[in-house]
């Protein structure tokens, strides 16, 4: 998927969404404008921003220095952050696909277990924060897009290959029956891997629908 | 609590000395009180206000392991 059409009240907000859908910053896509949002008169007349939006050919690759530079400083903020917090953990970084992937490890005990879950936080609301201050982090002090992804204990790892391998049981049956089937609302991160995941099953295509927060994936029969 | 919102802030200003934490309590906890550089509200605050939430999700985080409630305000330099 390199290209989306979005709406939204604002062109702003419009091109906003578009960037979530495609996992991309401003820098990497070019936006067309195709309707101007409209105030019209009390509800009459009014329309909403229409906006395409384009992945350009992505940038260079970072180099393998850039990467390792991002993940030191990304681990050298989490583990502050995690002492601060008095947490005993270790900070474990592997290099997965061009991604750097740095994994929270915390002890054995059941204390330690329960900091962990703490430091995931409902729904991985926790992790996600800690995940968004190390991209700020990273990117104020490299000047690149910060492409190192935290996560304790694989808890995003166990999360994806769950979601993912839901999608394909539905896809399969989608292929079976001819029954095109909707999805859970989902994340952009999530819709992709639903995407990505039904790839892999001849017979079906998936598509997105609807509008955030409600926005999900359909799987329907190939036609 | 006020040592982690500073070492938070600190790492994400252009200007790490004019960060200042300032910790009141009250009856329904504790309330961090976060001055930094006018020039730097916007790195705090983040876009749409992204940086601020991730802030105060992760200090409610180490709250509940202290078992306080902790609420972080951003004090506006105007």
């Amino acid at each position: 998927m390199d290209e989306v059409e979005r709406s939204a009240p604002s062109v702003e907000e419009a091109i906003e969404a578009a960037l979530a859908e495609l996992g991309a910053t401003e820098q990497e896509v070019a936006v067309q404008i195709l309707q101007e949002p409209r105030g019209g008169f009390m509800g009459v007349g009014s329309q909403e921003a229409v906006v395409r939006v384009r992945l350009r050919a992505r940038r260079e690759e970072a180099t393998e220095e850039d990467l390792e530079e991002q993940a030191e400083i990304a681990a050298d903020f989490v583990e502050g952050l995690l002492s601060r917090i008095g947490l005993v953990a270790e900070v474990e970084q592997q290099v997965d696909d061009g991604t750097m992937y740095l994994n929270v490890v915390g002890g054995e005990s059941e204390d330690d277990e329960e900091d962990m879950g703490l430091l995931i936080g409902r729904h991985g609301q926790t992790l996600e924060a800690v995940q968004e201050l190390t991209r700020v982090v990273v990117a104020h002090k490299t000047g690149l897009r910060c492409r190192v992804i935290v996560d304790v204990e694989d808890y995003k790892k166990r999360q994806r290959a769950r979601l993912a391998s839901r999608a394909v049981e539905v896809a399969r049956r989608v292929a079976r029956t001819g029954k095109e089937e909707a999805l859970d609302p989902m994340n952009p991160y999530e819709r992709k891997v639903v995407h990505d995941a039904v790839a892999g099953v001849s017979g079906v295509e998936s598509s997105s629908r609807g509008e955030d927060p409600d926005r999900r994936v359909v799987i329907r029969p190939r036609s | 609590m006020k040592e982690l919102l500073e070492y938070i802030a600190r790492e994400l200003v252009e200007n790490p000395d004019a960060v200042e934490v300032n910790e009141v309590h009250d009856d329904r906890g504790i309330l961090l009180q976060l001055t930094v550089d006018p020039e730097d509200m916007g790195k705090v605050i983040g876009k749409g206000g992204r940086t601020a939430r991730a802030i105060r999700q992760v200090v409610k985080a180490a709250a509940i392991r202290e078992g306080v409630h902790a609420a972080v305000e951003i004090v506006d330099p105007g």
